[in-house]
């Protein structure tokens, strides 16, 4: 091989790997814009299994033309906790009180399978000591809390029977741990959706821990 | 302000190791405590339960008219951090407020620049571990009698997380004496020293308000860091915009989180290198040309 030849060859080599390079920044930048699911977009489905081995799988309840509302969920954070004290109940509220509409709550608790809040256990006597009667679902992958966005607990979404992302935030107005704000915007949404209507608010600030996926 | 080192005159007390007792509850202890406690003369921790721990100091004792610092000293346990109050996309912050007092006035507390914290997820947090201190400015009051003892001290409320996130809070406090000006006093001067040089106001330069957010150039700037204020209009892309080697600060606001016809604020810290020197600058500009 002549030196030019050398030359050329190193050149398209070291053009090859920047490119490369340039191509996998890229790829990193917009996986992290596009991951998170946009209100207006459909919702990715999933399927994720319950603290019984039950599979729920997301297009089975929409479907059946029910409203889901996700909740990201962890036994252990004092923002999910001071919604399910005795004094607040707001999560249990609220479903209670569309028991009898075309609606599913389903938890999602994205900690990895070694962090103390993936620990099933834990999870079931939470569930008991909280009276959650629906489905706490475990993504120890953390594939469907990073596909949805969702970066705390607990991070709130709802989404129509056309798998629809109709609302994404926080589940109140009150940021900090120590109690419910006066504004439930899940609720609210809810509220507006059953009527036929369209989320006046449909993105809200969203608050709490962070979610453990690594 | 004398350096006289070995002079202290200071109490530290612990009060609240609960969340649940108020300020108020907390502060009327203080008083109880502190009559019925001698003079100590050297700082003690606050409250064996929480994660963080935390220790009250003054720059000086109390001289009628002239200013002088609350130290709050907060150390954070291993491996725990606890948070900016600004915007983060996870926890709360850590909010420092002095007890009202008939002799101090106090100013806005100074919190350190926080560290940047990027967890799987995209989850960018701006965090504090290990030990800081948050300064308080007061000013004693003109009247204040010479010989008089009164306590000074604040209430932190913190999230802490490592695992797991727990909310703590603690009340600290101690007895000030209030002397004649002539009087020799103690100085911490390292605490005055960081506090004269905390980051000053940005006013030297404008930012250039663009269709989706904002550019700041400072001349010979090549890396900024931005830590952004509870007020600052959301940022859109703070992973990658919050920390740029580049001449210009971009910052791209997410306006689905307010009214996107009121004019967007910047507002924050800074932390710009220029000639392989970091500066730190306060920011505070309201967008221009808005069509509130």
């Amino acid at each position: 091989m002549t030196m030019l030849k050398k030359i050329a060859f190193a050149s398209a080599f070291i053009a090859l790997i920047a490119t490369a390079a340039i191509l996998m920044g890229a790829a990193r930048t917009s996986t992290s814009a596009a991951a998170a699911v946009k209100v207006g977009d459909t919702a990715p489905d999933f399927t994720l299994t319950d603290l019984d081995g039950n599979k729920h799988t997301l297009s089975d309840y929409t479907n059946d033309g029910k409203i889901v509302v996700l909740e990201w969920f962890s036994p252990s954070c004092p923002f999910v906790r001071k919604h399910y004290r005795s004094d607040t109940g707001t999560m249990n509220k609220i479903e209670a009180d569309h028991a009898n509409d075309n609606i599913v709550w389903l938890r999602i608790n994205s900690a990895h399978g070694q962090h103390p809040t993936a620990d099933l256990t834990l999870n079931r006597d939470t569930a008991k000591d909280w009276d959650i009667n629906s489905p706490i679902l475990m993504d120890t992958t953390g594939k469907v809390g990073k596909q949805y966005g969702a970066k705390r607990t607990p991070d709130m979404y709802i989404i129509t029977a056309d798998q629809t992302l109709a609302y994404h935030g926080a589940i109140d107005d009150r940021s900090d741990a120590a109690a419910p704000g006066d504004v439930n915007y899940v609720s609210n949404a809810l509220a507006e959706l059953l009527a036929g209507k369209a989320v006046s608010n449909p993105q809200t600030k969203p608050y709490g821990c962070g979610v453990k996926y690594d | 302000m004398q350096a006289q080192p070995n002079t202290i005159q200071g109490m530290i007390l612990k009060l609240n190791q609960t969340p649940n007792l108020s300020r108020l509850s907390a502060f009327l202890m203080l008083i109880v405590f502190a009559c019925a406690v001698p003079f100590a003369s050297a700082a003690q921790p606050s409250s064996e339960k929480n994660h963080f721990k935390a220790t009250a100091q003054t720059s000086t004792l109390a001289i009628p008219g002239e200013e002088a610092l609350l130290i709050i000293e907060i150390t954070v346990d291993e491996d725990w951090h606890t948070y900016w109050p600004g915007i983060n996309d996870t926890g709360y912050g850590l909010s420092v407020t002095p007890f009202p007092s008939e002799h101090l006035t106090f100013g806005e507390p100074f919190y350190p620049t926080p560290k940047r914290y990027i967890a799987a997820g995209d989850i960018l947090d701006h965090t504090y571990e290990d030990t800081f201190q948050v300064l308080i400015p007061y000013t004693v009051s003109e009247d204040a009698e010479p010989g008089t003892k009164f306590a000074v001290g604040a209430s932190i409320d913190a999230l802490v997380c490592n695992q797991i996130c727990i909310p703590e809070s603690d009340a600290i406090s101690l007895m000030l004496a209030v002397i004649n000006p002539t009087d020799h006093t103690f100085t911490r001067q390292e605490a005055i020293d960081a506090y004269a040089s905390r980051p000053t106001d940005l006013t030297s330069v404008s930012p250039k308000w663009t269709k989706d957010g904002v550019q700041l150039q400072i001349p010979g700037a090549t890396h900024y860091q931005f830590f952004p204020a509870a007020d600052c209009t959301q940022p859109a892309n703070l992973i990658e915009e919050g920390d740029t080697k580049s001449n210009t600060l971009t910052i791209t606001f997410d306006r689905s989180y307010d009214d996107p016809n009121t004019p967007a604020v910047l507002s924050g810290r800074i932390r710009v290198k220029v000639l392989d020197t970091w500066k730190e600058f306060n920011i505070h500009f309201v967008q221009e040309g808005s069509n509130p």
